[in-house]
């Protein structure tokens, strides 16, 4: 790492690393066959390597709402937001509710803006042009050319999630405003208002992103049922009497059955939840702790929430979370497919909960901040990022200056379950050593359900950059394909 | 009108130059010139651009260039292995694919020395933007006029 600003109370420090700058997303993935032939093992490497919770050591916590961000371009918000309560446990104080509500309209918007690029941008090319379609076209640009008016909504919708965030922050660079004790700045009438107006058409493109993949799967029944759809625990946030939750709330961990296996307090999540190094990776296998390894290991992101959910929030929201447990018979939907569903349901609560806020008497309240210091050393955030559950944990000394960090990530939780999904997927379209294109996009999409966010990186439309190697029984290299 | 778009990331210290130079620009409050900075080049930006008829881009570049100015046609896409940041070349595609609108897209790149975490731009990396800056301005008044 280089020089860090130092700030007025800060001494220098220097940290050496030397990472390549603006690292993209990359897969390798490893894919094992026995003597048929047939694919016995699959590996999903995570090759990033971040560093944030080494360099941020000796800063202040109340910096953090603003350095974390910056560990992904995608959903910055979640980590403020999970940075920013970590520092209020610290300080012992909670934000007015103006500052909270605020907060919560501009995590929504975050969700909003992560899950339309998520469907619409990427995931939509192969519903619509087809698995097998010339990959060089299928993708945003080749949906643009074929269905220009979807392409256009798609990115509207994806666009008024970041207006969420622009018209609270403001129009510098990364100025989220969200700090530990509320906001730095709160909504003027002019604002509220140009946000109430993109609701309409935010609905509207939602119901067609529904329309769209119903119909997807009335037509590919039995595709979507098998796809990568063997069954895990699932852990979400949940409000006092199950409902979805997204910025708050208590630790629900279901069985694969939907059973209820526990529910935390967020700040004891070191008791449950536990990190396995695998030697293929820098993604590590959390697992839920009191069921162990392997059968502890659960999923996080759209589809856990609902699945560990009792209802929604708001009712179109509600609506359509009964037509998506209704798939398993009120059973967990276990479907990594299904991912997709549970992302549009979820993008349309955010916009009735986001109309719902900017509804509020309160909500152009200047107040919006409580002012405190450091009251104790230790401080654990937790709140859904798009991906999932995100925690930040902090230990501070009696100067606020970080001892340790450390940062459970959404996608990380996932990495089990995407290996196996990985797996499943392979088995189904991959035979011996040749690998057909169309098998290669299956494979990919396995990936694409979960939309992994590798440290901060992207992952492609239609050709994500990926490496695929096939090993025989005797573990010589058959075949290795490259692509980008 | 123009659009000036400033992106990077400004925790990689040079990596930040197309937003230093962009807050640089709006300070100079020319005339029929609009400033914007962004982390990175997204979908939604072609919403924003459409409302000009010229987008300028400003980006760090690792190349031998000090600074590179760049125009975009149409036909220079390159296959996209990105979705969270686009090049300029899948912009313009989208531009004209879905709005239909034709508009004069060009990248302008400042060389940086400094890649590594940090808040700074380096010294030798603000001499040059300092001494490119008026080759910067020169090509976006030609870029108004043109």
């Amino acid at each position: 790492m280089g020089n860090l600003n130092s700030g007025e109370n800060m001494p220098d420090k220097v940290i050496k690393i030397n990472p390549v700058t603006r690292i993209e997303g990359h897969a390798k993935i490893s894919l094992f066959l026995d003597d048929d032939g047939m694919v016995k093992d699959a590996r999903f490497h995570v090759n990033e390597f971040r560093g944030f919770e080494k360099f941020c050591e000796g800063r202040l916590f109340t910096e953090m709402p603003n350095i974390t961000p910056r560990i992904c371009g995608i959903c910055p918000v979640s980590h403020a937001v999970s940075s920013a309560k970590a520092g209020e446990m610290i300080m012992r104080v909670s934000p007015p509710r103006t500052g909270e509500l605020i907060r919560r309209l501009i995590h929504l918007g975050q969700i909003i803006s992560s899950h339309a690029l998520s469907f619409f941008h990427l995931s939509c090319p192969d519903f619509l042009l087809g698995w097998d379609s010339d990959p060089a076209k299928r993708n945003i640009l080749g949906v643009a050319e074929k269905y220009p008016d979807l392409a256009v909504k798609g990115i509207r919708l994806r666009k008024f999630g970041q207006e969420i965030s622009e018209r609270i922050s403001g129009k510098k660079i990364h100025l989220i405003g969200i700090v530990a004790g509320g906001m730095l700045n709160s909504l003027s009438a002019e604002n509220r208002d140009a946000l109430l107006g993109w609701i309409p058409e935010a609905l509207e493109t939602t119901r067609l992103g529904l329309d769209l993949f119903k119909k997807y799967c009335d037509t590919h029944q039995e595709e979507v049922k098998s796809f990568a759809n063997s069954e895990t625990m699932y852990l979400g946030l949940v409000g006092p009497d199950g409902t979805h939750e997204v910025y708050d709330g208590k630790l629900r961990f279901t069985d694969a059955n939907g059973k209820i296996a526990g529910e935390h307090n967020p700040a004891d999540y070191l008791q449950y939840i536990a990190e396995r190094p695998v030697d293929w990776s820098y993604l590590k296998y959390p697992y839920y702790k009191p069921m162990g390894y392997p059968q502890g290991v659960y999923r996080v992101g759209p589809l856990a929430r609902l699945n560990v959910a009792t209802k929604m929030k708001t009712p179109l929201a509600d609506q359509e979370f009964r037509n998506f447990r209704a798939l398993s018979d009120g059973k967990p939907v276990h479907g990594a497919f299904y991912f997709h569903y549970a992302r549009l349901i979820e993008i349309l609560t955010c916009i009735e909960q986001a109309k719902e806020i900017l509804s509020d008497s309160q909500i152009l309240s200047k107040q919006v901040f409580a002012k405190a210091v450091r009251n104790q050393a230790e401080g654990i955030g937790c709140s859904e990022a798009p991906r999932g559950t995100l925690f930040h944990h902090y230990v501070t000394d009696e100067n606020g200056v970080l001892l340790k960090v450390n940062l459970l990530i959404a996608t990380g939780q996932n990495n089990p379950s995407m290996n196996r999904s990985i797996l499943e997927v392979a088995r189904q379209y991959v035979k011996g050593p040749k690998v057909e294109e169309g098998a290669l996009n299956r494979v990919e999409a396995a990936i694409r359900c979960y939309d992994p966010c590798l440290s901060c990186s992207t992952h492609a439309i239609g050709s994500m950059p990926m490496m695929i190697e096939i090993y025989g029984q005797d573990g010589r290299l058959l075949n290795k394909i490259e692509r980008n | 009108m123009t659009l000036v778009i400033g992106y990077g990331n400004p925790m990689r210290s040079d990596d930040g130059l197309g937003l230093y130079l962009a807050e640089i620009l709006e300070k100079q409050n020319i005339p029929g010139v609009a400033v914007m900075t962004r982390h990175q080049l997204t979908p939604e930006l072609a919403e924003d651009m459409i409302q000009y008829e010229n987008v300028i881009l400003l980006d760090a570049s690792s190349s031998a260039n000090d600074f590179k100015i760049e125009k975009f046609e149409k036909k220079n896409v390159k296959s996209l292995n990105s979705s969270h940041h686009l090049n300029p070349s899948v912009l313009l595609n989208l531009i004209e694919g879905l709005y239909g609108k034709k508009i004069s897209l060009s990248l302008c790149t400042l060389r940086g020395e400094n890649f590594d975490f940090g808040y700074e731009i380096s010294g030798t990396a603000r001499k040059r933007a300092e001494r490119c800056l008026p080759l910067l301005i020169r090509h976006i008044q030609e870029a108004a006029y043109a």
